[in-house]
């Protein structure tokens, strides 16, 4: 049937693609660490046209499409090539709880998962029953000597993600400690947390919970020595999702996908005409 | 039907369960004790439109998938033990624990629960029970012919008490306070209470002042540690957030109307 039909339809859908990927943007827009999508997208290929059974122009050999004149190139619609994520810095939020971390910086933290390690920049940490570091979903945060056991009170997380306890307190679990009688006599180093980042970030995927994963694309994930983001201990990192620019998307979407469904009712009208009002006598 | 329907649905029940604990820490602004909550949210599940990896053509690979998220969910509402400031009331039987600790007390089914509410009373028999009538616990029972205003309970949580004609305090008892490693996984049950979960780990026992625990002050109240003007600017982001969401569906909605339109 009439082409056009079909390349305004493709229209539709991937707006409706776009509007699917902005609203997961808008949902997000209180969750800790989110990082926008976008939807990047890519012309149908394209077909060349040609001139046929034009008098002026012989065609040799006879029924030979390849010689025939080229007169140009015709789209034949759109389509969703990528969803794209932006890695850009959330703002920072000042929540006063120790066991909340923010980076600044490109990077991840490692977690483990029955999976397998997964990757976060969602900072907000608890100390499970055995004093591990863990994720609100319980999964381990991971430093760099494996998984990180601390008490509250007891530890301090540098700008370089190193951890830092005192000595004094450590060893018996059932040993707490207040903020007043810490005096960090024998500070040590107990580990520093895995920040690390992919040769090719761009190709890591969302698992949904706030958390990354590796792929055979993005290759997998190395340890950041230099220029490590920055940590802070009592902010948490706010989606960088902007509410002004998702809204003017959610405008565009809805006019382009009006737009193209004006084209398919023009096509629908012209094709109307032919099939009911051209064979009349 | 459209995915984005359902993601920002989900993004609209997530700001109303925001509100929801926003408006709980603001109607307990003036509760003895009480800690804050905090909603946590994360991105649920994505869906995997097209695989990345696959081939493109006979040489290439598709280097990117399209992923599509499903919207949010609240992961988590966290309380935040922080100390809530102190309120000095003169009043001989309220506590405050200066520093980290719960009081315990026994509950009706014998079962403990634990409480940083230190309004405390006396009941007919002498003993130190809290509000709603349980029972501090150890037990503290005043001997007979006590005098009231001679209750003295000390930073580390001595009670001694003088009795009518005779002006040396006796000891009553020892009040201890409760830690826990992960207080935030501890279950809240009302009544300014709450008990222990296989998340909180169990309960540590101290003298208030010894090894970590904090110190008692006599005659102070630990007031909510809600802040007002932090509440109120997560409620404008809450309900902000919530138009946003409702702004999806509507556009959503037309959209669906448009494709509607379609056929005429």
């Amino acid at each position: 049937m009439v082409r056009g039909l079909y390349t305004g339809a493709s229209g539709m859908i991937a707006q409706m693609d776009r509007i699917n990927v902005l609203s997961n943007n808008l949902a997000n827009v209180n969750t800790p660490s989110y990082k926008r999508d976008t939807t990047i997208m890519k012309a149908f290929p394209e077909m060349l046209i040609r001139r046929i059974n034009d008098d002026g122009v012989r065609v040799i050999p006879p029924g030979s499409y390849d010689l025939m004149p080229v007169i140009g190139k015709m789209g034949t619609g759109v389509e969703v090539n990528e969803v794209y994520t932006r890695f850009t810095q959330g703002a920072f939020k000042k929540t006063d709880n120790v066991f909340d971390l923010a980076l600044e910086g490109e990077g991840f933290i490692a977690v483990e998962t029955p999976e397998g390690e997964r990757y976060t920049r969602n900072g907000s940490f608890l100390v499970d029953r055995d004093g591990f570091l863990v994720t609100k979903d319980g999964y381990k945060v991971l430093g760099e000597n494996g998984s990180i056991q601390l008490k509250k009170n007891n530890f301090i997380v540098d700008e370089d993600g190193t951890v830092f306890e005192n000595a004094e307190y450590t060893g018996d679990p059932s040993r707490l400690v207040s903020m007043e009688e810490n005096e960090w006599n024998q500070t040590v180093r107990l580990d520093r947390l895995k920040i690390v980042s992919f040769p090719k970030i761009r190709y890591i995927k969302k698992m949904g919970e706030s958390l990354y994963r590796a792929t055979q694309h993005s290759e997998p994930a190395f340890v950041i020595q230099q220029n490590r983001p920055k940590v802070s201990q009592g902010f948490l990192e706010a989606s960088n999702v902007n509410p002004v620019i998702e809204m003017v998307n959610l405008i565009e979407v809805h006019r382009t996908y009006e737009a193209n469904q004006k084209m398919i009712q023009a096509h629908d009208a012209a094709l109307g005409r032919v099939i009911n009002e051209v064979g009349k006598a | 039907m459209m995915r984005s329907l359902w993601t920002a649905a989900s993004g609209m029940i997530g700001q109303q369960f925001n509100i929801d604990t926003i408006a709980h820490n603001l109607s307990n602004v003036n509760t003895a004790g009480y800690k804050k909550g905090r909603p946590d949210f994360e991105d649920l599940l994505y869906q995997t439109l097209r695989v990345a990896g696959t081939p493109a053509t006979r040489d290439t690979l598709v280097p990117t998938g399209i992923q599509v998220g499903h919207g949010v969910r609240p992961a988590a509402t966290q309380k935040m033990y922080t100390q809530g400031s102190l309120q000095n009331t003169g009043n001989i039987l309220d506590l405050a624990v200066e520093g980290e600790g719960f009081f315990r007390v026994q509950l009706y089914d014998g079962s403990f629960g634990y409480t940083r509410d230190g309004t405390f009373k006396m009941d007919a028999n002498g003993q130190i029970v809290n509000s709603n009538g349980f029972k501090l616990s150890p037990e503290i029972i005043m001997p007979q012919g006590f005098v009231y205003s001679d209750i003295s309970i000390s930073q580390d949580g001595l009670v001694t008490v003088k009795v009518a004609g005779n002006d040396t305090p006796v000891e009553v008892g020892q009040i201890n306070v409760y830690r826990f490693v992960n207080p935030a996984g501890l279950k809240n049950i009302g009544q300014n209470l709450v008990k222990v979960t296989s998340a909180s780990g169990q309960p540590i026992e101290g003298r208030p002042g010894f090894t970590g625990m904090g110190k008692l002050q006599q005659g102070f109240l630990e007031m909510s540690n809600v802040q007002i003007v932090e509440e109120m600017v997560n409620m404008i982001v809450a309900q902000r957030a919530y138009e946003l969401n409702s702004k999806a569906i509507t556009t959503s909605d037309s959209m669906l109307a448009t494709a509607n339109a379609l056929k005429r």
